[in-house]
C-alpha cells in the first residue's frame, strides 16, 4: 500500500538539502539587503571638526566640511559607510583645545580630526593626537613647528598633516614675491621712484614680516617712506591714512590679520587715498567685507588661498560666501576619504601611508571620487597638484600649492596674481592715477 | 572728532557719578546698542538714515530706562553689587547683539558721504558733521545744566543730595532725569560715530577704559573736567600717530600715561575737589 506524502519518511539527504537551501536563501537575503540598503542606514564613520566654531574661521571650516561630506555620501560614502560630522569648539586657549580634542577622540570616537586654526592650540592638540594615534589634518594653523615635529619624531607625530595654508615662512616669502610685479605696474605709468608705505597690526605674527619688508623694499629698487604699526583692534585709522598720503607713498604694503584691516580699507576708499594696495588683509577674504566697507574696500588686494572657479561657484551657491583658507576642510576630507578607500581600512597607520602618497602617484587620481574632481585638488591651479613634504607639510612652489593675490574689483573678489592663475587684471585705483597725473608724477 | 565723542560719553558718565553717585559700566554698552540699532534699521531694513537715527535714540532710551529701573535703581546703594550688575547688563546687551545680528563687523553709511580738502588735508564730511554735532550737544547740555531750573536742581543734588531732599527736591526723579540725559548722550554718540567706525560687539569695552581715564583726569563727577579731559585724551592719541607712526598702536598707552601723570600731580583730578 502506497503511503501518503505526510507520512513518507524524509531521508537525511533531503533534510540536508532543505537546510542548505534555507541557509543559502538567508545568506543571499543578507547579502542583497546589505548591498541595496541606503547608505544612511549603515553605521556612519565619524569625522571630528575642531576649531573656533563661533568665529568666522570656524564657520568656514564647518561649511567646507559639510559640502564635502554631502558630496561623498551622495556617492556612497567611504567603505560603504556614510560620513558623519561631529563638532567641538576648541576655544581660545591650549587647555580648551586639548579638552575638545580629547572629547572628539574618547567620547565621540572619531576616525579623524580635522581643523584647528590657531597654531598655539594645534601644537597642544598634537600631543593628544600622538597619544591616541588618531589622524589629525590641520586647516588654518601655519606655524612651521607643527610639521618640524614630524621630522624630529616621525613615529609619534606621523598622524599629523597640514592641509592649509602653506606655513608662515612661505607666506612671508610670497608677500614679497609679487612686489616686483606690482612695482613694475606702477612704473609702467611713468613713476620712476616707487615709494612704499607699510601699515599693519602690531602682533607677534607680523613682527618678522615688518622687519623683512623694511629690508626688502630698498633691495627691490623702491623707497621705503614709513611704517605705521596700529593696534589690531583700531577703529579709526584716518590719522595714519592721512600721514601715508603726506608721505607721498604710491604703494601701501598691508599686514592686517584682524578688524583693523576692514577699517583701513573703508577709510582708504572714503578718503580716496591715492595708493595702490598689496599685502595681507585676512578680513578682506570674507564675502561680508564688501558690505562691511560699504563698497569702499574696492581695489583692496590681499594674499589668499587659491580656489578653482568651480569650487568658488558651488561654495557661493550653497553658503553665499567666498571660501577662505579655513574652507580647506573640504580638501582635507577628500584626501582622507580617498586614502581610506585605497587602504581599505580605517586603521590610522595604514591610512597615514596612503595620505603620504598623495600627489606622488603621477596623475594624482582620486581613486573613488574622480568624477567629483578633475583629478587635482580644488586649491591648486590647473596643471598643479597638491603634495605633502616628507614632514607632512604642504608642498609650496611652482607646480604645487601657491598662495595667490586676490583683489576686490567692483564687488567681486578676483585672482590677479600670479598671472597664470589670474581671473582679472590688477587694478590701481583710478583716483590714485588721477592724483599722480594732477601732481605731475605721471604724464 | 575723537575728543568730541569721548566728551559726549564722558559727560553722561560724569552726571551719573556726580549726581546719582554711581559708576555705570554699562554706559558704553548703550552707545554700542545705538550704533547697532541704526545699522539694523538703515542697512538691514533700508530705512532712511535720519529716521533710523531718531528711532535708535528712542529705542536706546527705552531699553536703558528699563534696565535702570529694574536692575540698577534697586541696588544703587550697594556699590559692589552695582558694579557687578552694570557689567552684567553690558554683557547681556553684547550677547544679545551677537545672537540677533551676529559677530561680523558691520558699518553704517555716512550722513554726509565724501570728503573735503581743508588746507591740503582731506577730511571726511562725516567727521566734520560728527564734530559739529558733538560740540553742539555739549553746548546744549552745558546750557541746560547751568541755565535751566532742572539743571540747577541737578547741580544741587550733586552737591548735597540730602539737603536737596530736605528742600523738597525729588531726588529719585532727578536721578532718573540724569539717567535719561546720560542715555541720550550715549545714544547720540553711538549714532554719530557709527558711520566712522567699525561696529562690533566689543566696541563698548575698548572705549570704557578711555572713559574711566577721562573721568579720573577731569575729576570724578565733574562735567567741565570731563569735557576738558576728553579733548586732552583725544589730542594725545592723535599726536602720537603723527609724531610716532611706528608706535601708533601705543596711542592708548600714552593716553593712560597722561592719566597717571595727572593723578600723580593732582590725585583728585584737574577739576576735582580734594577731600582732606
Amino acid at each position: 500500500m502506497r503511503k501518503s506524502l505526510s507520512k513518507r519518511a524524509i531521508t537525511r539527504a533531503q533534510v540536508i538539502g532543505i537546510v542548505l537551501i534555507i541557509v543559502i536563501a538567508i545568506v543571499a537575503g543578507v547579502v542583497f539587503y546589505y548591498f541595496t540598503k541606503p547608505v544612511e542606514e549603515k553605521t556612519p564613520i565619524k569625522i571630528g571638526i575642531i576649531g573656533p566654531l563661533r568665529e568666522t574661521e570656524g564657520m568656514h571650516m564647518q561649511m567646507g566640511a559639510i559640502l564635502a561630506v554631502e558630496e561623498i555620501n551622495a556617492k556612497g560614502g567611504v567603505l560603504g559607510r556614510p560620513l558623519e560630522l561631529v563638532y567641538e569648539d576648541s576655544g581660545t586657549t591650549p587647555m580648551e583645545g586639548v579638552l575638545a580634542f580629547e572629547k572628539l577622540v574618547t567620547v565621540h570616537k572619531v576616525s579623524v580630526v580635522i581643523g584647528e586654526e590657531k597654531s598655539e592650540l594645534c601644537l597642544a592638540e598634537q600631543e593628544v593626537m600622538a597619544d591616541h594615534k588618531v589622524i589629525f589634518l590641520s586647516v588654518g594653523a601655519a606655524n612651521p613647528e607643527l610639521c618640524a615635529r614630524v621630522g624630529q619624531n616621525y613615529e609619534r607625530y606621523k598622524y599629523y598633516f597640514r592641509i592649509s595654508p602653506v606655513n608662515s615662512t612661505m607666506l612671508g616669502q610670497y608677500i614679497f614675491k609679487g612686489l616686483p610685479w606690482v612695482r613694475d605696474k606702477i612704473k609702467a605709468l611713468g613713476i620712476e621712484n616707487v615709494k612704499v608705505a607699510i601699515i599693519g597690526a602690531q602682533t607677534k605674527g607680523m613682527e618678522p614680516i615688518f622687519e623683512a619688508a623694511e629690508a626688502i623694499i630698498p633691495e627691490l629698487g623702491m623707497e621705503h617712506v614709513g611704517t605705521w604699526r596700529v593696534s589690531p583692534t583700531a577703529t579709526d585709522l584716518t590719522s595714519e591714512l592721512l600721514a601715508i598720503k603726506e608721505s607721498g607713498a604710491h604703494l601701501v604694503l598691508t599686514m592686517f590679520s584682524e578688524a583693523a584691516g576692514v577699517v583701513f580699507s573703508r577709510q582708504r576708499g572714503e578718503l580716496e587715498i591715492p595708493v595702490a594696495v598689496w599685502g595681507i588683509n585676512s578680513e578682506a577674504q570674507k564675502a561680508v567685507f564688501w558690505e562691511s566697507t560699504l563698497g569702499y574696500g574696492n581695489y583692496e588686494c590681499l594674499m589668499n588661498t587659491y580656489w578653482r572657479e568651480e569650487f568658488i561657484d558651488k561654495y557661493m551657491e550653497k553658503w553665499g560666501e567666498y571660501p577662505t583658507y579655513c574652507s580647506a576642510t573640504y580638501e582635507a576630507i577628500y584626501i582622507w576619504a580617498d586614502s581610506v578607500e585605497r587602504a581599505g581600512t580605517l586603521d590610522p597607520d595604514a591610512v597615514v601611508q596612503e595620505i603620504e602618497m598623495w600627489g606622488k602617484r603621477g596623475s594624482d587620481v582620486m581613486q573613488k571620487f574622480r568624477d567629483l574632481h578633475d583629478g587635482v585638488g580644488m586649491n591648486t591651479a590647473p596643471g598643479c597638484h597638491f603634495e605633502f613634504t616628507s614632514n607632512h607639510d604642504v608642498m609650496c612652489g611652482p607646480g604645487y600649492v601657491e598662495p595667490v593675490f586676490t583683489q576686490w574689483i567692483d564687488g567681486e573678489l578676483k585672482c590677479v596674481w600670479p598671472e597664470s592663475s589670474a581671473t582679472a587684471e590688477y587694478q590701481i585705483p583710478p583716483y590714485a592715477i588721477d592724483y599722480w597725473r594732477a601732481t605731475g608724477q605721471i604724464p | 572728532m575723537t575728543g568730541g565723542i569721548l566728551a559726549l560719553l564722558a559727560i553722561g558718565m560724569a552726571l551719573q557719578i556726580g549726581v546719582a553717585r554711581m559708576i555705570n559700566f554699562a554706559h558704553t554698552a548703550f552707545y554700542m546698542l545705538a550704533a547697532y540699532v541704526i545699522y539694523s534699521l538703515a542697512v538691514v531694513y533700508g530705512l532712511n538714515l535720519c529716521l533710523s537715527a531718531a528711532i535708535s535714540v528712542m529705542v536706546t532710551l527705552v531699553i536703558g530706562v528699563v534696565f535702570y529701573w529694574l536692575g540698577i535703581r534697586p541696588i544703587k546703594e550697594h556699590a559692589r553689587s552695582l558694579l557687578v550688575m552694570t557689567v552684567a547688563i553690558a554683557l547681556m546687551i553684547q550677547e544679545s547683539i551677537v545672537l540677533i545680528i551676529g559677530s561680523d563687523y558691520v558699518s553704517t553709511p555716512s550722513f554726509l558721504p565724501g570728503y573735503i580738502t581743508l588746507f591740503g588735508v582731506r577730511i571726511l564730511r562725516q567727521t566734520l558733521l560728527t564734530f559739529g554735532i558733538s560740540l553742539g550737544i555739549l553746548l546744549l547740555v552745558w546750557m541746560f545744566i547751568t541755565r535751566t531750573k532742572t539743571g540747577k536742581t541737578i547741580r544741587a543734588t550733586a552737591q548735597d543730595a540730602e539737603m536737596a531732599s530736605l528742600l523738597g527736591v525729588n531726588v529719585e526723579r532727578v536721578n532718573l532725569t540724569v539717567m535719561v540725559i546720560s542715555l541720550a548722550l550715549a545714544a547720540i554718540a553711538g549714532i554719530i560715530i557709527a558711520p566712522l567706525l567699525l561696529i562690533d560687539e566689543t566696541m563698548w569695552e575698548r572705549i570704557l577704559l578711555s572713559l574711566m581715564a577721562i573721568n579720573v583726569i577731569g575729576g570724578l563727577g565733574n562735567i567741565k573736567g570731563s569735557i576738558i579731559g576728553a579733548f586732552i585724551l583725544g589730542y594725545v592719541e592723535t599726536m602720537v600717530v603723527f609724531l610716532m607712526p611706528m608706535g601708533a598702536y601705543l596711542r592708548g598707552a600714552f593716553a593712560m600715561a597722561v592719566m597717571l601723570i595727572v593723578l600723580t600731580v593732582k590725585p583728585e583730578g584737574l577739576f576735582g575737589i580734594r577731600v582732606e
